[in-house]
This record gives C-alpha cells, structure tokens and sequence, in this order.
C-alpha cells in the first residue's frame, strides 16, 4: 500500500456567483441536462466494500461469523451514489482550482469550481449519482473476506491523498485481520446532470477515468479497504438520455462520438493547458503503474 | 409494546450511564453492534444476543482494532446483554431503548471528562464536541422530560412528612 500525497498546480481559486441558468429548475438550451448510464465493473482481483459501518452476523464457509456490513436497499446491494458522487468530486477538486470542502469557504453566493458542479450547502449541485445497484440478477455477488485491519495513515502535506493498487505492508509481520462482507461483480448506476457545460462534462469525464488516450485512463476508487489496494472500478457508459439542448437518445457508436467531443473540448481549454499533467499523474497512480 | 414510553425513556438513560462509566465515548461502538439489529424488520434478539457472543469470542477479528474500539465493544456487549438477561423486552421497545441511548450517549459528556475532546488532526473544524448538560437528565428534552421529573423518587423530607 501507499498513499501518495497530491498538490494542485500553483494558482488561485476562483469564486464566482452561479449564474441564475444554473438553477435545477430550468433547462437551457445553450447547456446539457440529461442523464448518462453508466456500468461499474469490479476488477477480477478487487472488490468493492461500502460499509454501513455496522456488524453483522453472517455465513463465510458454512460457520457463522460477525463481520463488517455492506450497504444494502431493502435487501440488494448497492454502492450509495453519495461516496460515487465524492470519489469523482475529491478527483475533480484536485483537478482544479477548488477550495477544501471542509473548510466551508465557498457558499450558495460564491462557488468555486467544483462547489459550482457539485453543490455547496445553500446550493444544490447539477451532477447527482443514483445508488448503483446490481447490471442484472446474480450480476453481483457478496462474500465475506479477511482484510487487513486499518492504522491510522501518516499525515501527509497535500492538498488530496489517493491510494494506489498496491497491497498493505506488513508491520512488523503480524497484521491482524477484520471479516468484512464485499462486493464482487457488476453494478449498473445513473449520472444526472443539469445546465452543465460540454467542457465541464468532459472533465467530469475525465475524472471518472474515461480517457481517450492511455495516459488518461483509470480505474475509480470506490468503497472502503483502499489502503489495501482495494475499491477498483472501470467505469463504461451504457446510454445516454438527453433532454437538452434536444431530446436525443444515444448508444454505442453513436454515444462513444459524443463523450469523446466533450473529453476534447476538454481538452482544448485553457483548464487543460494547466491540469492536464496532473491529470495523467493521477491517472498513473490509480491506474497503478506507480 | 407493553412498557411505557417513560420506562424506556428510564432505561435508556441507566443503559447509557453504565455504557459511559464503562468508558464508552460516543454511540459509534454502541451502534456498531446494535445497529444491525436495529435496520432489521423482524428484530430478532436471539440472532443479537448470539452475535454478541460470537463477538466477545473473537469472531471477525474486531474486538482487536485500535483507537479503543475493542474495550468499547467489549463494555457494550457487557452493557447490553445485562439488558437482554432481564428477558422482558419485546423488539420493537429493545429498538427503542437503543434508539434513545444512542441519542443520549451522543448528547451527554462522559463523566470523567472535563471538557470537549481534543479536536485530532484532519478533522474539519467546524466540530464543536459535545455539549455539557446542564442537568441531570439534559440529554432529554420537551415532554419526556416533563414527565420523567414527575417520576423522580420523593425526597426524604417528604417520606417524613
């Protein structure tokens, strides 16, 4: 395991009032609203492990265990669209120049970038994530699984800390383990999105690992365990549903062109000319070559 | 339910107390335990009780995390199944007891504490710690309180008179 540190590149953060079409109440036509289908695959070596952060009685090997619960809707499981929402957020804040959530500087009057997207308390955000749930029955499946039990990480200096693929080192060659439930297979969720930008829906993009190119390209961390190399997903969209600035549906080919156009205009704006670096320095990291 | 909103007011208070002299400082471990038990529909209390014992054997490895989780998990599943001997509890008023001393166990201070924690590091700073009762039974407010002052024992004054 590491966890890396990341610093954005030097500048200032922006605020700026939400002009009034950013409302979710309204539609432009100059802007995209609609929503985008997206498949989220679990890597054949990972799993994905959203806690509740309840203990459960469970089954591993035909005895009964107490383990770590995972999230669940009325029995199914799911990956809550709240911890997709803030892992492509905490990538899209490092990819700009955003404020520390935390810090609660921006407001409904003054948003930066990513509080703009996002939302900030005061202002409803104009991108949301659906629970994910299961692509179709038996698509996933939950096991029960010993992880390394978790110590608190050094503090690092940065602005944003990721974990790469790698496994936890051994401390002292005696790391005791937890049982957790996890996830194993493939979820299907919803991107939603009002009055967005085609360059804001092509970093959007980028930050869920869609790159064109290689360089660009990543897995997206979701769930818990990260600093065990766990949480890897390919992300691959399925459909997209357009009501503006047309009604449109699109798939396949089709659907491929469109996201490809808004990952270029992207990548032809003057965001790109200052984060495009960094970009591929995350992307190495999470695709793990680092 | 059979017991009345005061008794599980009542219990919920002492459940409390014993969890915090037991140096449980939040609800976390608390409802770490109980939570499931909770979210579940047909509140099995054999299944709670039986997970505990499993627990307290060592099932799952988690009575061994740091950050004082094992001791709290331990004190609860002490606590806790001091409250399940008694037999006399149906699910939906065992789900109410646990509702009202997560509540209470959230909004008390220890009683050794002296002050607010210590804020750690990386932690937002808007967290304000917990705030101080003023009042024996601060944590409960409104009507319960009302009620629950009308319960309290005679003085002994009162039991000469």
């Amino acid at each position: 395991m590491a966890r890396h540190g990341l610093t954005r590149p030097t500048g200032e953060i922006h605020r700026e009032r939400p002009p009034d079409h950013f409302d979710h109440d309204r539609w432009r036509k100059a802007l995209f609203t609609g929503s985008l289908s997206l498949c989220l695959k679990i890597l054949e070596d990972q799993f994905v492990s959203p806690s509740t952060g309840r203990l459960t009685l469970t089954r591993k090997g035909g005895l009964e265990v107490v383990a770590q619960e995972v999230a669940r809707a009325a029995g199914t499981p799911v990956i809550p669209g709240s911890g997709i929402k803030g892992a492509v957020r905490t990538v899209y804040e490092l990819l700009s120049f955003s404020c520390d959530p935390f810090s609660r500087s921006c407001d409904a009057h003054a948003c930066c970038d990513a509080c703009s997207l996002f939302g900030v308390l005061g202002r409803s955000g104009r991108v949301s994530f659906n629970d994910a749930r299961p692509a179709k029955d038996g698509s996933v499946r939950v096991e029960v699984r010993e992880v390394p039990m978790p110590y608190p990480p050094p503090r690092l200096e940065c602005d944003v800390c990721l974990y790469d693929l790698q496994k936890i080192q051994q401390r002292n060659g005696d790391r005791k383990t937890l049982a957790r439930e996890v996830f194993l297979g493939t979820f299907e969720t919803r991107m939603t999105f009002w009055n967005v930008t085609p360059e804001e829906l092509g970093r959007l993009l980028l930050c869920m690992g869609f790159g064109t190119a290689e360089s660009t390209r990543f897995f997206l961390r979701l769930g818990g365990v990260k600093y065990d190399g766990k949480g890897a997903v390919t992300v691959l969209p399925r459909q997209l549903v357009l009501a503006s600035p047309s009604r449109n549906t699109l798939q396949g080919d089709a659907l491929k062109r469109e996201l490809d156009g808004w990952i270029q205009t992207a990548r032809d704006s003057e965001w790109a000319k200052t984060f495009w670096p960094k970009l591929e320095e995350v992307a190495g990291l999470l695709r793990g070559a680092a | 339910m059979s017991k009345s909103q005061v008794e599980i007011v009542n219990n919920a208070s002492l459940l409390a107390t014993d969890l915090q002299g037991a140096e449980v400082e939040s609800k976390s471990a608390f409802l770490s335990i109980v939570g499931s038990f909770m979210s579940d529909p047909t509140g099995d209390i054999k299944r709670l009780r039986h997970m505990m014992t499993l627990l307290d054997k060592g099932s799952g490895g988690h009575l061994d995390r740091g950050a004082g989780f094992g001791e709290q998990a331990r004190a609860v599943i002490r606590e806790v199944g001091r409250l399940l001997d008694r037999g006399e509890w149906q699910p939906d008023e065992l789900k109410s007891v646990f509702g009202w001393t997560a509540r209470l166990l959230q909004v008390r201070l220890p009683p050794r504490r002296k002050g607010p924690p210590e804020p750690s590091g990386g932690q937002a700073p808007h967290h304000q710690g917990k705030r101080q009762p003023t009042k024996p039974l601060g944590g409960l407010s409104g009507k319960n309180l009302d009620v629950l002052k009308s319960i309290q024992p005679p003085k002994p004054d009162d039991e000469k008179s």
